[in-house]
């Protein structure tokens, strides 16, 4: 077991390494940073140009500048945003809850109704409610979010008038719009997941076993199907996590909620290419520590993995 | 049951498929609303001593007597972007100076008609060599904390920028207008600026510089002044920032100048022009910035506001690459790719009438109102490519010497966006003219980098903005401009440019202007479209006119109750 959490890590390391290094070069790919700091080059000269390279340490081959962004980031310093004039941790970490927030509601309100959900379409195979969790399922998979994001805000902001439009200056009220959003394509996902692995499981000899001693058809699901079932769904929370706090981003700027994905876009736009880099390597840390945890509670879960 | 749910499950699927296969929406052709425009008409202003005046006026709104004026109002604007960190500095968006120009004094200011007005400097005389500006100051300034604003601090604004820390972004295009020297405190309220060379446009580079504290600043490192302190003069007291999402701005009650009848002044960032327009109609925000123009109906239907469009002095092209490409050295083929275009069609359709095609590239008042702009003529593109010695071919595409004039036209803008548009659909018409045009897209820094290292083969799309002075807008086509992305190089344009950067006369700087605007219209080295248009919404509770500097400044509004 020891052996596989230090595995696990040192390829969880491994993965931010290739992540950064790969936001740093895909960055450079995309044109000099000098010429989005500098803007239109109304009134410069092409010695202005090359002074603010050198100053910028734009100049420097490109691995030199990702290794010295390296050395400092070991050492706790991702170094000063150009545009906000701060150290990039301290930007990050003004953002970054807000967007947690916004990633860990809608991760909850998925499994809160999604679960539920398949089991009931499960359950009640071919029924009425059986259909209509799966055209629930359907539609939740087919919207794209921004699409479904001004939906939301149109109707019940808007016309209705029950939530703000955007911001978030008024508590839980200002979450609901979001958190829907952002949890829409969850629920519809998880609800058939959760529905085709429960499935599979009541038709297992082991639970035509328990009904045949008896057993409450409460206690079978509860007690005998469902922990099984849920296992696909546990590995998916980790990914899920990484697709949220990306596709917060879409809904953060739907919404004008100040979170890290519209501070990512921002910097990029922005090339701000430290904070840029800081913000990736947020997320990527974010994404690898889930998905470990995730791993760790699978081998808790699954006796199968454990003896593995 | 299966039966119903398979019907069910048809409607759906056929629904989707109908709805993916509706046409796009076409383009309103006729205009439905009235857009207003305001024309450049004020006469240029006296670069020498002015009369001293008083503060400067904030002009009266018009109150209908049914209407109370809400001296406690709180003001919300949803703008695209706000400030990016406290240093006025080292902020390079337009969007940005909305805010500082309400927090901070400036020497001279631009009024509502961009007209330039005393400000913190009441009179100024220049010497006879041009190159030292003696400014007298008001005694009435002072910043937030009390202190007056006096001479040193205007010659610790002007070092500070010099710095390499804060000489970015804007603040390196107002530095190289400048051409600064030195500047001096000759006493609290009498101040000398030396250029190195005459500098006739000096006021229209003065009126951005914002002046700092010099007994605050001073102690500041940069990333203090970026993110930790803030302090001016201006008409508005800053109180909060919250980066991406807003700033939060109060009546400074001990202002020198009028004062704003707006309590509470709040902008917020809204990047999403949906949300805005949403804001907006659930009475969210008073102001919004950049409605779409295909929103312009809707939003000036809603019940509780109104839109306004007016040009901001952004003007768009399309240049040429006159440096190595032989094709667009040839003055026929940049005329007739001129006449190539139908404006018209195009005015109607995206912007229901209200961006004339542009002349010249030079904002009014500067702009030589004797030049027409090229008017579409199918007939001179046959005759001018002909005599440049191009014919049709096969496929009915002009060509010389075996090669096809097809140029590539490089754009920045995102696709879908309105000014893809206006290029889709001049190379839809370049395309029947026999001139098969194509656009090549390219991210923002990548184009900059392309066009400062010469590597656009053919065309580019690009606009620029003005700084209100004829010789800013006209310096892109000087030779060594770094603006300049075509490179064109006209001897007599350059000769003419030398004489006006050494002219003070306002009428002979016109007429200077005049000429050099001559010769651009005839060598056509670019093709002069439009004007860029803001679009702003506005709550019916507000009474505030937006200006043609594209600026959010809202000191001289008055909300009603």
């Amino acid at each position: 077991m020891i052996n596989y959490a230090i595995r696990r890590i040192l390829q969880a390391i491994l993965v931010i390494l290739g992540v950064t290094m790969a936001a740093f070069s895909i960055n450079f790919l995309a044109g000099d940073p000098t010429y989005a700091l500098l803007g239109d080059l109304r009134g410069l000269s092409n010695q202005d140009i090359q002074d603010f390279r050198h100053r910028m340490g734009f100049d420097r081959p490109i691995p030199e500048q990702y290794l010295d962004w390296l050395n400092k980031a070991v050492h706790g310093d991702f170094g000063m945003s150009i545009k906000y004039r701060e150290p990039n941790w301290k930007v990050i970490m003004e953002r970054f809850p807000a967007t947690m927030k916004l990633a860990g509601s809608a991760l909850l309100l998925g499994l809160l109704v999604s679960i539920p959900l398949g089991i009931v379409a499960a359950v009640n195979r071919g029924s009425i409610w059986d259909r209509i969790s799966m055209v629930v399922a359907l539609v939740g998979q087919s919207m794209p979010s921004f699409w479904m994001g001004l939906m939301l805000m149109l109707i019940f902001a808007v016309w209705l008038g029950w939530f703000p439009v955007s911001g978030s200056y008024e508590g839980w009220r200002s979450m609901v719009l979001p958190v829907l959003t952002l949890s829409f394509y969850d629920i519809a996902r998880n609800t058939r997941i959760i529905r085709g692995s429960l499935l599979e499981i009541l038709g297992e000899d082991y639970v035509r076993t328990a009904q045949a001693k008896g057993q409450t058809p409460g206690r079978v699901l509860f007690d005998h199907a469902l922990r099984n079932a849920l296992i696909p769904l546990i590995t998916l929370i980790g990914i899920d996590l990484g697709s949220l706090l990306g596709g917060a981003l879409i809904t953060e700027t739907i919404f004008a909620w100040p979170g890290m994905g519209v501070l990512t876009v921002n910097a990029i736009n922005g090339k701000d290419l430290s904070l840029m880099q800081a913000c990736v390597t947020m997320f990527a840390v974010t994404f690898v520590l889930a998905n470990l945890l995730v791993d760790f509670t699978y081998t808790y879960l699954d006796p199968r993995v454990r003896l593995q | 049951m299966k039966k119903i749910s398979l019907f069910f499950s048809f409607v759906v699927v056929v629904s989707i498929l109908l709805a993916a296969c509706q046409p796009a929406a076409t383009p309103v052709v006729e205009p439905t609303a009235v857009i207003q425009k305001v024309e450049f008409t004020a006469a240029p202003v006296q670069p020498t001593s002015a009369p001293v005046v008083e503060a400067t006026a904030v002009p009266e709104p018009t109150k209908p007597p049914e209407k109370e004026v809400d001296t406690e109002a709180k003001v919300v604007v949803g703008m695209e972007t706000i400030i990016e960190n406290l240093d006025w500095m080292t902020n390079s968006t337009l969007n940005s100076f909305s805010i500082w120009e309400q927090l901070y004094d400036r020497l001279v200011d631009l009024d509502d008609k961009v007209v330039l007005q005393p400000m913190v400097g009441k009179e100024w005389s220049i010497s006879e060599d041009g190159k030292v500006w003696t400014f007298k100051l008001r005694d009435d300034v002072k910043f937030w904390d009390g202190t007056p604003l006096t001479a040193k601090d205007v010659v610790y604004t002007f070092d500070r920028m010099q710095i390499p820390d804060y000489n970015i972004g804007n603040t390196t295009y107002m530095n190289s207008q400048f051409n600064y020297e030195k500047s001096v405190a000759v006493d609290d309220y009498t101040l000398e600026i030396y250029t190195k060379d005459p500098v006739p446009a000096l006021l229209y580079t003065l009126e951005g510089i914002n002046i700092l504290p010099e007994h605050v600043y001073s102690k500041l490192t940069p990333e203090e002044a970026g993110s930790v302190t803030i302090m001016g003069s201006g008409s508005f007291v800053f109180k909060e920032f919250k980066k991406d999402d807003l700033v939060t701005l109060e009546r400074n009650d001990n202002y020198w100048g009028k004062k704003s009848q707006i309590k509470t002044l709040i902008y917020r960032q809204i990047a999403e022009p949906g949300t805005r327009i949403a804001e907006l109609e659930t009475g969210g925000v008073d102001v919004i910035q950049s409605v779409p123009m295909d929103q312009f109906d809707s939003v000036d239907a809603l019940p509780n506001a109104h839109v306004t469009a007016i040009s901001n002095g952004c003007r768009q092209y399309l240049g040429f690459n006159l440096y190595n490409n032989p094709t667009y050295q040839d003055k026929r083929v940049r005329q007739a790719l001129n006449y190539a275009v139908d404006w018209e069609v195009i005015n109607q359709a995206i912007f229901k009438g209200a961006a004339p095609r542009l002349p010249i590239h030079v904002n009014k008042p500067w702009q030589n109102e004797n030049l027409k702009a090229y008017e579409f003529d199918p007939a001179k593109v046959e005759s001018l490519l002909t005599e440049a010695g191009y014919a049709k071919d096969a496929d009915g595409v002009w060509a010389k010497d075996g090669k096809k004039l097809a140029p590539s036209i490089m754009i920045y803008y995102p696709k879908g966006s309105e000014r893809d548009l206006v290029l889709l659909s001049l190379t839809d018409q370049f395309k029947k003219q026999g001139i098969p045009a194509e656009p090549f897209y390219l991210e923002r820094s990548a184009a900059f980098e392309k066009l400062d290292k010469r590597e656009i083969d053919d065309m580019f799309f690009i606009g620029s903005c003005t700084s209100y002075e004829g010789q800013g807008d006209i310096s892109d086509l000087q030779a060594d401009s770094g603006s300049n992305y075509g490179r064109w190089n006209n001897p007599e344009f350059e000769a003419l440019y030398k004489d006006l950067l050494k002219e003070f006369d306002l009428a002979k700087r016109k007429e200077l202007l005049d000429k050099m605007q001559v010769i651009v219209n005839e060598e056509a080295p670019m093709i002069s479209l439009w004007i860029r248009i803001d679009v702003w919404g506005i709550s019916d509770k507000l009474d505030w006119k937006p200006n043609p500097t594209g600026l959010a400044v809202l000191t001289g509004a008055v909300k009603y109750k």
